[in-house]
């Protein structure tokens, strides 16, 4: 019983997260201002990975591959947000007009 | 073009300006045929705008048709080929020949790695992965022969303003970048050393981790600035390791082929395990210095 519930929770989480990376993608390819574009890249980047690696995680049981992909998950949970900051980070400094685009908290 | 010609020009001018097809007088004109009045056809700015306009209008209509078509077609191409190909893992495949069968079987106690793939790149194919190992150094060499500063090559304002820039980036050092590089850094360079010593056994090697090296020093470089990364990876520093890796790299594999290849195995146990280093020391510094001189020109 407890495998078949653990089987369809991986199985929702997985396809959850496909469709997460799908719109990520979409998002990333349709979005016209970098900003936009990189909260769809960083989506995809955060939520996504984390669902589809707990999805394969319920999937296959606990193991030491399971172990492992919690290790690239933790990597890429903490890699991946300070990427997206550089580049707004960077957006915002070399804009001189940011103030148009979107709201701006002064520092 | 603008040359006037006249008649008292000599005949080798004018012969090359009939070539080059200037205009002459007609009464003088030789060997050319009678030209006619330019059609100087030049459309107004809103006529070339709509006619642009209707241009694009056109390619647009026609732009996803071609490229469905063309996008079919090539993966017809591609599905066609695939069905024709031996199926995976077939026995009589072209690739079961005797070469790889002696790679499987005798890889281990020939080339002392238990990783075939290991054995294949650096036992049997040594002299391929020297030469790989020579384009990197190369490739390095060359940048650095087109951007590497020196006071030949630098103004004072450029030194001023990279100078401004660091300094720039100093002050407003990024915290977050800095704490998540603080974090990782320690485990990617302990990644990358397991990578490289661990390729006689499990999939690794020089070439992998070597990248994860490289990509480990340039965050460190990335979040912490130049000075930093100075403290152990200077111009000196630099050349040294990467002179030194190709160098026991040849060192070793010359050795290994002067006391007959794959005759002697056991004199050489830890001969794989070298040479993952060496070329992991390589591709690292060539990672690096692909950074550091296109990001600011020194090393």
């Amino acid at each position: 019983m407890i495998e078949h519930l653990a089987t369809g929770a991986g199985l929702a989480f997985f396809l959850f997260g496909l469709f997460v990376f799908f719109s990520a993608v979409l998002g990333l390819f349709r979005f016209d201002y970098v900003l936009n574009r990189m909260h769809a890249a960083a989506v995809g980047d955060s939520l996504g990975i984390f669902c589809v690696l707990i999805g394969l995680m319920l999937l296959h049981g606990w193991s030491l591959s399971a172990a492992k992909t919690l290790l690239i998950f933790v990597f890429l949970w903490l890699t991946s947000p300070v990427a997206s900051h550089l580049v707004a980070e960077m957006e915002v400094a070399t804009v001189p007009d940011i103030h148009k685009e979107c709201e701006v908290e002064e520092r | 073009m603008s040359k006037k010609i006249d008649e008292t020009s000599g005949w080798l001018q004018r012969f090359a300006a009939w070539v080059d097809g200037d205009r002459e007088p007609p009464d003088r004109t030789l060997l050319v045929m009678e030209r006619r009045p330019h059609r100087d056809f030049r459309p107004t700015e809103e006529e070339f705008e709509r006619r642009e306009k209707d241009r694009l209008r056109k390619f647009f209509n026609w732009y996803p048709i071609a490229a469905t078509v063309i996008c079919v077609v090539m993966a017809a191409i591609l599905l066609t080929t695939v069905m024709n190909m031996p199926g995976f893992g077939d026995e009589d495949n072209p690739i079961n020949n005797e070469v790889s069968e002696r790679y499987l079987e005798h890889g281990a106690e020939e080339t002392g790695s238990e990783n075939v793939v290991t054995a294949m790149i650096i036992g049997y194919r040594g002299f391929d992965t020297l030469g790989e190992s020579c384009v990197l150094f190369l490739a390095v060499a060359a940048v650095m022969i087109l951007l590497l500063r020196d006071e030949k090559n630098t103004t004072g304002r450029e030194l001023h303003q990279l100078e401004r820039e660091e300094a720039g980036a100093r002050e407003h050092a990024d915290l977050i970048l800095q704490q998540v590089a603080k974090v990782l850094t320690p485990f990617i360079f302990l990644f990358a050393i397991y990578v490289l010593l661990n390729g006689e056994t499990s999939p690794g090697g020089g070439f992998s981790g070597g990248t994860i090296l490289g990509a480990g020093v340039i965050l460190f470089s990335a979040a912490f600035g130049v000075q930093r990364t100075q403290r152990f990876m200077n111009r000196r520093t630099y050349s040294v390791v990467r002179t030194f890796g190709l160098m026991l790299y040849a060192v070793l594999y010359g050795i290994y082929i002067f006391i007959g290849a794959n005759g002697l195995p056991n004199h050489l146990a830890g001969m794989i395990l070298l040479i993952d280093l060496a070329v992991g020391l390589v591709v690292a510094c060539t990672m690096y210095g692909f950074y550091a001189l296109f990001s600011r020109g020194e090393i």
